[in-house]
């Protein structure tokens, strides 16, 4: 068989057995891997799309449609492919029984394709295709294992992942099969598991950390934690104004302590980038505190307490003085404006520098958002 | 080894103290003994025995005592007078099926009862001295027990909880009795009054089940010689009232229960003052402190009038024309179908509740009006289903008057037909006397449920536009052979090498 029909076999492989399940639900398996050497394979190959295609396109743009509208999906584009197939090395080298002394050169051999595969993957080209690598991680991120421990008065079995065969615990009484332990495991404590059993093998758990983030750039804003960084890389995909209503969403669902505090945060650290940049942070700051100010009932002066916070109510109150800003963030309703001016009210108690580091970064910034 | 032998037809004496031949040549003492493993066979028995037949003549000897025997295990002797064998056949055959022994004897020593191998009686083979209070001679066995204690009839009867029927009785024995929380009383008196049924009522003072109760519980019984089925009904389904059937003089079971015992077979276990309330619940009331039994009529609520003064007669001039006015009276109660309601605004609130458990037939039937001081309903039936307001009865075609009143003179419904005759489309409704009549329009009355029944605005749900539900996590499955994936991908790797 040419090296194309077997490419077209494993393709489809890696589309119904792994990717699928990964998406609508199931018993995700692991198909045969591909080999690094075949990313080029990737962007050389034309391939038909197939009816498997177009239903693992369908449930990406049902997904998808949850976090901002898109028009069309990139599936399947080579980058996409090649992150499917990353997943696949990541799930695979999840199996326990790999840990063997026997299994050691298999292992090897997949971890360091696994790495390769990490190190080809492109950055996303376009914000459909970053929502989909996005949305592949998620459902990586979702994976559960079922775990069953099975103890005899001869022996105690780890089906790990695995069924059960159906001798291990027949003639229960006779063989005095003492108990079943049934647990389900999330990735996280899979992957933590893992890292304890091969303690030799340097980087393991980085190996995931740097996957994760090599496959969706999304990932840190759309999931956002306070220690978050956001670099000018992470920044420009605030450009879209589609993708950043989904982050602006998401930063909303924290709480407000710790959303006031990361966006005090990112916006003192985007003082020194460049003005596009910049302007963008800015930007995004701001119309994520307004959203906040409107959804809040009434602003406390204890939420303004850490230096990142006031830095925020800083330059929300602020942002009304210059005129380029408030043409930006339009009229307020009367009820919404009181709570500007109660924040200008309490605007006396915060520090000076804090109130002129705000005032000078609008007045050195212009608005963004096209 | 034998304790026991058959007595023979030409046997003269025994060795069984107290024995001799009955009419029929039966060996048999004076007394029957049964004796039950335990006190459930002897509950069996009594339930058995009681059905079978009247318990009257051997209730005043009847005696059951707890039994223990030297190896200090427990059992049921129950002792009774034997004036023949024809008795003492049937409570043995009885007892047989009930799991007991039977025996008979006149003081202490008591031998095992015939039976069919034999037929005359048995007697004991030697007379053994056993220390006990009893001793028992059987063919298999001898055994001497110790009285323990004595438990009377009345409390067995008391401690055996009602059983739900098993089929529905075609018919309740009456009379019936109704037991009622003091807060309802009142209004119950009030109710079986307005349908004039017949009935008296008492007072039960129930000590205190604590020492920190406040003060004695009390319950009102009312007694009524009949009662409708669908008063039967409905107030089986009110909390706080419990009604009860009468089985025998003293006991009052209730409506949907029967005492394992059959109490008709016992009627003179309690003195016939005394009521014995077994609820289903298993709850037994022995009500002996009864205040006197009052009529239900008497404690009906009484209107006040004023006094009129005489009035001053004149003789000798003629009389000229006169005019009387039509007048509403009590008149004797007599049982009749109210066929108009008309509800006050103040019991406006209780009806707007009621009307959530009328029956469908009464929304079909009944009609509405609305005036300013309240409701106005009329109906063909079904309208005394609604236990608030004042009943009406329907005079002539189109003329109502109070349930209970009458008019006085009591000129026939034609004339007052007649007298109406301008109100034709009208319905006139007659409250009192102080009162002029009430007409309404017969378009204003419309169906109960178009009249109550505000609107219903089904939600539309979009099946196309609701969210689907959340798809089952993805289980990561391992393969069977841990370097099958790895085998299969050298193969495409190998091939692109």
């Amino acid at each position: 068989m040419s090296s194309t029909g077997d490419f077209q076999r494993v393709y489809s492989q890696l589309v119904e057995l792994f990717l699928m399940p990964l998406l609508q639900g199931g018993e995700v398996k692991i198909p045969p891997l591909l080999a690094p050497s075949c990313f080029e394979l990737l962007e050389a190959f034309a391939k038909p799309i197939t009816e498997a295609d177009l239903r693992v396109a369908r449930l990406l743009h049902i997904q998808a449609l949850n976090l901002l509208p898109l028009k069309s999906i990139p599936w399947p584009s080579p980058s996409l492919i090649a992150c499917a197939a990353t997943l696949s090395h990541l799930a695979y080298l999840l199996d326990p029984l790999l840990s063997k002394p026997w299994y050691q050169r298999a292992f090897a051999r997949a971890y360091g394709w696994a790495y390769e595969w990490v190190d080809h993957l492109p950055p996303p080209e376009s914000v459909g295709e970053a929502v989909v690598r996005h949305l592949l991680l998620q459902s990586f991120r979702a994976l559960r294992r079922r775990d069953i421990t099975i103890n005899t008065w001869i022996a105690t079995y780890h089906f790990w992942g695995r069924p059960v065969p159906w001798n291990v615990t027949a003639l229960p009484k006779l063989r005095r099969v003492r108990f079943t332990l049934n647990e389900e495991r999330s990735l996280a404590e899979i992957i933590r598991l893992k890292s304890q059993e091969v303690k030799n093998i340097p980087g393991f758990t980085s190996l995931y950390e740097q996957a994760f983030a090599r496959i969706s750039p999304l990932d840190t804003l759309l999931n956002p934690t306070p220690a978050l960084e956001l670099d000018e890389n992470k920044a420009q995909w605030l450009s879209d104004r589609f993708l950043r209503m989904a982050i602006c969403n998401a930063f909303l669902q924290l709480d407000t302590s710790s959303l006031l505090e990361l966006l005090g945060k990112i916006t003192i650290n985007a003082t020194s980038y460049p003005h596009p940049h910049r302007a963008l942070v800015v930007s995004f700051s701001l119309e994520v505190l307004l959203l906040w100010l409107l959804a809040t009932s009434h602003p406390q002066e204890t939420s303004f307490r850490s230096q990142e916070a006031s830095f925020c109510a800083a330059l929300l109150c602020k942002a009304w003085d210059h005129e380029k800003w408030k043409q930006r963030l339009g009229p307020l309703s009367p009820k919404d404006w009181d709570k500007v001016l109660h924040l200008k009210r309490m605007s006396g108690s915060w520090p000076t520098s804090t109130i002129e580091q705000a005032n000078f970064l609008l007045e050195h910034t212009s608005p963004s958002f096209c | 080894m034998h304790h026991v032998e058959p007595i023979s037809p030409y046997q003269t004496r025994f060795l069984t103290p107290g024995l001799q031949f009955d009419i029929r040549g039966i060996a048999i003492g004076q007394k029957g003994l049964i004796i039950f493993p335990t006190i459930d066979r002897g509950a069996c028995f009594f339930s058995a025995w009681s059905t079978d037949g009247s318990l009257q003549e051997s209730l005043a000897s009847l005696e059951i005592r707890r039994l223990r025997s030297l190896q200090r295990t427990y059992e049921i002797g129950v002792f009774f007078a034997v004036e023949s064998s024809y008795r003492m056949d049937r409570v043995a055959g009885i007892a047989r099926l009930a799991g007991g022994q039977s025996f008979t004897g006149t003081d202490r020593i008591f031998v095992q009862y015939r039976d069919n191998r034999s037929p005359l009686g048995y007697d004991i083979v030697e007379n053994v001295d056993l220390a006990g209070d009893l001793v028992v001679f059987h063919e298999s066995y001898r055994q001497a027990y110790f009285f323990d204690k004595t438990i009377s009839f009345s409390e067995l009867v008391l401690k055996l909880r009602p059983r739900p029927h098993k089929t529905r009785p075609a018919q309740h024995n009456f009379p019936l009795l109704i037991s009622v929380e003091p807060g309802l009383f009142p209004a119950l008196v009030s109710y079986l009054s307005r349908s004039a049924i017949k009935g008296r009522a008492a007072l039960l003072d129930m000590p205190s089940h604590s020492a920190f109760e406040a003060r004695a519980r009390r319950l009102f019984l009312i007694e009524v010689d009949g009662l409708p089925p669908r008063f039967i009904e409905l107030l089986r389904s009110v909390p706080g009232v419990n009604l009860f059937e009468s089985p025998a003089p003293w006991a009052r079971v209730e409506i949907g229960f029967e005492h394992p015992i059959a109490l008709h077979a016992c009627p003179n276990l309690f003195p016939s003052h005394t009521r014995v309330l077994f609820h289903g619940k298993g709850q037994v009331i022995v009500a002996n402190a009864l205040s006197s039994w009052s009529s239900l009529d008497s404690l009906f609520g009484f209107e006040w009038q004023e006094a009129t003064p005489p009035i001053a007669h004149s003789s000798g001039t003629p009389l000229p024309p006169f005019h009387i006015p039509l007048q509403l009276v009590t008149k004797a109660p007599r049982r009749s179908h109210p066929s108009a309601l008309f509800i006050p605004r103040n019991e406006l609130l209780t009806f707007y509740n009621l009307l959530y458990f009328l029956p469908s037939s009464a929304f079909a039937s009944i009609r509405i009006a609305s005036a300013p001081n309240g409701f106005y309903l009329i109906a063909a039936a079904e309208i005394e289903a609604i236990p608030v307001g004042r009943f009406f009865n329907r005079l002539g075609s189109h003329l109502y008057i109070p349930l209970g009143m009458e008019i006085a003179p009591p000129v026939n419904s034609t004339f007052l037909s007649t007298l109406l005759s301008q109100f034709q489309d009208m319905h006139v409704f007659w409250e009192s006397n102080e009162h002029p009549p009430v007409a309404i329009p017969d378009k204003a009355f419309f169906p109960l449920s178009q009249s109550i029944v505000l609107h219903l605005a089904p939600e539309i749900i979009d099946t196309l536009s609701s969210a689907p539900p959340p798809p089952p996590p993805p289980y990561l499955a391992h393969p069977p052979s841990p370097t099958a994936p790895l085998r299969n991908a050298l193969a495409v790797s190998l091939k692109k090498k």
